[in-house]
C-alpha cells in the first residue's frame, strides 16, 4: 500500500493500516489502487482534512465509484457533512454515506 | 573493506527506493500542488492562514535542518492560525503582532522555496533511465552474491557513484574501489587454496569468469526476448510498457508462462473487456493478466450474467473490473461462489455501490457472523438492503456493548428502520456513555422495540447540534488524533490566544491527562457484568463505590435493572457506570494508584460544574479501606 504515500499518508500510518484493516479491505485497497487515490483526491478536493481516518475507519468508501459518492454527498449541506467527515467520521454512516 | 561494501549498498539501495517507489516524484507533485494551491489562496495572510493543514506545514517544515527551530518555527506558526481561526468567527478580531506578521512573510517565503526544491527533486528523479536502473541491480546482485567484479563492473560502480554522490564522490570511490580490489584478490585467493591452482589455473579462471559473463550475456539476450514479448503484450492492451512503473515491469517480468499472459491478455481483448476498466487502471490491469486465466475469465462473466444479471459493459460489472478485481481471479471467485450472503435473494447491485468488497469477502467469516445474527433475530436480507458495511465493521464489539448498556438484541433488531447504522460506531460505548450522563437513559430505552431509532436519531441530533454550535461531538472521540507529544496546555495554547488562556476555563474542571486519554482511546476493552464482578473482587474500592453510587432503584422492573445496571449518581450528576469499571481497569492495567484511577474514571469525558467535581473528589477520597480496623468506608 506503498502508493498511499501519493497523498501523504506516512508509511508509519501504512503500517497501522495494514494492522488495522482486514485482509480483505486491504487486498482490494491495494488491487484497486487507481480507484483509491481517485477517490482520496475528491475528498481532500472536497475538503476533507485527514485521509488517513477515511482509509482506516471507512475504507468501503476509497472503493466506491468517485461519481457515487459525489452523488451521495449531495443528498446534504456540504458544510455539515465536512463537519462530520473532519470531526465525527464514523456517524457518516449514520447519514446514509 | 566493509566500509566499502555498506557504502556502495547503501548507495545503490537509495537510488532503486527512489526510483521504485515511483511515488517519490508523485509526492513531491502532490506536495507542490497543495502548496501553490495554498499560496494561491494566501492573499490576506493573517486571516488565510488558517487553511494551512498540518501535513502542509509538515512538509513546510521538514526542510528546515535543526529539529530545535523546526519545532519552534511550527509551534508559531500553529499559534498564529490558532487566532485566524478564533478570528474567523469573531467580530472584534484579535490584532497580529508585528513579530507575528514577520513570521507569516518568513512562511510564504519558505513555501516558495520549497516548491522550488521539490521541482529540482522531482526533475532529478526522472533522469534515472531504465538502463542505469539495470546496472545498478547488477552491482547489487554481484555484492550480494559475493561475485568477482570484472573490468565492466568498474565502470559502472564509477558512474554510479558519480552519479548519486556528486559533491563526495572522490572520497567515496576511493573506499568504494578499496572494497571491490581486496574482495577481487580475496576471491582469487580462496580460489587457488580450494583447488591448490597456480598462477595459470588462476588466469584460466579468470576467463572462464569472463566466459561465464558471455553465457550471462546470452541469458540476457533470451530476457531481452521475453521483455520484447511483453511490450509487444501490453502494446495491444493500449498501453507503452516502457512508461510502466518498474513495480508493475518486475511484475511482469517474473511471469513464467508467457503464453499464459498472452492467453489471457487476449480474452480481454476479444470480450472488449479492457474498456471496463477505468482509463490509466494499469494497476488493475497487471494484476488480472498476472493473476487470472481465461477460464476464470469465463465462469466469472457466465456466473454473472445467468445469477445476477449482470453483463460485461454495465455499470456494476465496470464496479467490479475496478474495485473487485480480486472476484475475477480463481481464489475471489471461489470465495463470490460460497459467499452465504448472495445465496439469499439479496439485491447484489445495492452491494456493490454500498460496499463492494462483501462480493470476495471470506465466506466463512460471513457465514459466521451471519449465523450469529440470525440467531438473535436479525434478517440478514434486510441488513443488506439497508446497511451491508455492517458485515465488514467490528460489530461484536458493539453487540455486546448495547448488552452491557441494556439493550435487548433481539428488539433492536426487530426494530424495522435504517437505524442498524449504529453497530457500524468506532466508539459506541462513549456515545452511550455521553448519552447517560446526560440523562437520556430514559429516553433510549423508552420503547423496547424502539430502541435502536430511539438511539440512532440521538446521534444525528447530538452531531447536528455540536455542528450547529461548533462543538466537538464526543470530546474523546477516537478518531480524532491525538498528539501524544503535547500536554493539554500546549493544546490549549494552539487553539486559544493568550489572553484567553490567563483567565479561567468554566467547564475544565479538572486535568486531562494525554497519556490517560491515549490509552483509554486505544483500549479495545468490553465491559461486561463478569468482568464488573471480577474487578469489584479484585479492587474493594470498585465494590465500595459501586454500592455506595449505583441508583437507588430496588426494583426488578425493566427500568430499575436498566439503571442499576448503567448509572452511577453522584449528588445530582449521573455517570456512566459501564464507562467507571472500564476507565479503571485500564488505568489499573496502567499501574496507577486506585484513587487517582477512580476518580479519572468516574470524571473522564464528563463535563462537570465545579461543585460537583469537588463532591465527587470527595467522595473518592473518602471511600476505602482503614486497614487497621479493616473497616469499610462508602460514603
Amino acid at each position: 500500500m506503498n502508493y498511499l504515500k501519493q497523498v501523504n499518508i506516512s508509511q508509519e500510518k501504512i503500517e497501522e493500516l495494514k494492522i488495522t484493516l482486514s485482509e480483505e479491505i486491504i487486498n482490494n485497497l491495494i488491487i484497486a489502487r487507481h480507484n483509491v487515490i481517485e477517490v482520496l483526491m475528491f475528498l481532500k478536493d472536497y475538503g476533507v482534512q485527514d485521509l488517513y481516518n477515511i482509509l482506516k475507519y471507512r475504507p468501503d468508501l476509497c472503493l466506491k465509484d468517485k461519481n457515487d459518492l459525489e452523488k451521495d454527498l449531495t443528498v446534504f449541506d456540504k458544510e455539515l457533512l465536512l463537519f462530520i467527515f473532519n470531526n465525527s467520521l464514523d456517524d457518516l454512516i449514520n447519514f446514509n454515506i | 573493506m566493509l566500509k566499502g561494501k555498506n557504502l556502495l549498498e547503501e548507495i545503490i539501495n537509495q537510488a532503486l527506493l527512489e526510483y521504485q517507489s515511483g511515488s517519490d516524484e508523485q509526492k513531491l507533485a502532490f506536495d507542490n500542488t497543495e502548496l501553490k494551491a495554498f499560496l494561491a489562496t494566501f492573499k490576506n495572510p493573517f486571516e488565510d492562514i488558517k487553511n494551512l493543514s498540518d501535513g502542509m506545514l509538515n512538509s513546510i517544515t521538514k526542510h528546515i535542518d535543526s529539529e530545535e527551530s523546526r519545532k519552534k518555527f511550527e509551534v508559531i506558526i500553529k499559534y498564529i492560525r490558532g487566532i485566524a481561526k478564533i478570528n474567523a468567527d469573531k467580530e472584534n478580531k484579535i490584532a497580529f503582532s508585528n513579530e507575528q506578521k514577520a513570521k507569516l512573510i518568513e512562511l510564504e517565503e519558505l513555501i516558495k522555496k520549497v516548491i522550488e526544491k521539490n521541482e529540482y527533486l522531482a526533475n532529478n528523479i526522472k533522469e534515472r533511465s531504465d538502463k542505469q536502473i539495470e546496472n545498478y541491480r547488477h552491482i547489487l546482485v554481484n555484492i550480494q552474491n559475493d561475485k568477482i567484479f570484472i573490468a565492466d563492473d568498474y565502470d559502472i560502480v564509477e558512474k554510479i557513484v558519480r552519479e548519486e554522490t556528486a559533491v563526495t564522490a572522490e572520497a567515496n570511490l576511493d573506499v568504494i574501489f578499496s572494497y571491490m580490489n581486496e574482495h577481487n584478490s580475496r576471491k582469487f585467493k580462496d580460489l587457488k587454496k580450494s583447488t591448490n591452482l597456480n598462477v595459470e589455473e588462476a588466469n584460466d579462471i579468470l576467463e572462464s569468469v569472463i566466459r561465464n559473463e558471455n553465457i550471462v550475456n546470452e541469458t540476457k539476450l533470451v530476457e531481452a526476448e521475453r521483455t520484447q514479448r511483453i511490450k509487444e503484450l501490453i502494446v495491444t492492451l493500449g498501453y507503452n510498457y516502457d512508461e510502466l512503473e518498474i513495480s508493475l515491469k518486475l511484475k511482469l517480468i517474473a511471469v513464467k508462462d508467457l503464453d499464459r499472459l498472452k492467453k489471457t491478455a487476449e480474452i480481454l481483448i476479444s470480450k472488449n473487456l479492457i474498456q471496463d476498466l477505468k482509463p490509466g487502471n494499469v494497476h488493475g490491469l497487471v494484476y488480472l493478466l498476472i493473476n487470472t486465466t481465461p477460464e476464470v475469465i469465463n465462469s466469472a462473466l457466465e456466473l454473472l450474467e445467468s445469477n445476477y444479471n449482470i453483463t460485461p459493459h454495465s455499470i456494476e460489472f465496470k464496479k467490479i473490473m475496478n474495485t473487485a478485481t480480486y472476484l475475477l481471479t480463481e481464489e475471489g471467485l471461489l470465495n463470490f461462489k460460497a459467499n452465504p450472503l448472495f445465496l439469499k435473494n439479496v439485491e447484489i447491485k445495492k452491494i456493490i455501490k454500498n460496499n463492494i468488497s462483501l462480493l470476495t469477502t471470506n465466506p466463512k467469516k460471513l457465514k459466521n457472523l451471519a449465523s450469529k445474527l440470525e440467531k438473535i433475530g436479525a434478517d440478514i436480507d434486510d441488513i443488506l438492503c439497508k446497511c451491508p458495511n455492517i458485515f465488514t465493521a467490528k460489530i461484536e464489539k458493539n453487540l455486546k456493548i448495547l448488552k452491557m448498556y441494556g439493550f435487548d438484541l433481539e428488539s433492536f433488531f426487530a426494530d424495522e428502520s435504517f437505524s442498524y447504522s449504529v453497530l457500524c460506531s468506532a466508539n459506541l460505548d462513549a456515545k452511550l456513555d455521553q448519552f447517560i450522563e446526560v440523562g437520556l437513559n430514559d429516553y433510549i430505552h423508552e420503547n423496547s422495540s424502539k430502541e435502536a431509532s430511539a438511539l440512532k436519531s440521538l446521534i444525528v441530533k447530538r452531531v447536528y447540534y455540536a455542528y450547529k454550535n461548533n462543538l466537538s461531538v464526543w470530546s474523546t472521540y477516537s478518531n480524532v488524533e491525538k498528539k501524544p507529544d503535547k500536554t493539554s496546555e500546549e493544546n490549549l495554547k494552539e487553539l486559544y490566544p493568550a489572553e484567553l488562556i490567563s483567565s479561567p476555563l468554566p467547564e475544565i474542571t479538572h486535568t486531562e491527562n494525554q497519556e490517560y486519554n491515549n490509552a483509554i482511546n486505544k483500549s479495545e476493552t468490553v465491559i461486561s457484568d463478569f468482568e464488573i464482578e471480577k474487578i469489584k473482587s479484585t479492587y474493594p474500592v470498585m465494590e465500595l463505590i459501586d454500592e455506595g453510587y449505583r441508583a437507588a432503584i430496588y426494583t426488578n422492573a425493566p427500568k430499575g435493572l436498566l439503571k442499576r445496571k448503567t448509572e452511577l449518581v453522584f449528588g445530582t450528576q449521573i455517570i456512566s457506570r459501564p464507562k467507571v469499571f472500564k476507565v479503571f481497569k485500564i488505568l489499573m492495567d496502567l499501574k496507577k494508584s486506585e484513587k487517582e484511577a477512580l476518580l479519572y474514571a468516574i470524571t473522564y469525558n464528563t463535563l462537570l460544574e465545579p461543585h460537583e467535581y469537588d463532591f465527587i473528589k470527595e467522595a473518592v477520597e473518602r471511600i476505602g479501606v482503614d486497614r487497621e480496623n479493616e473497616l469499610f468506608k462508602a460514603s
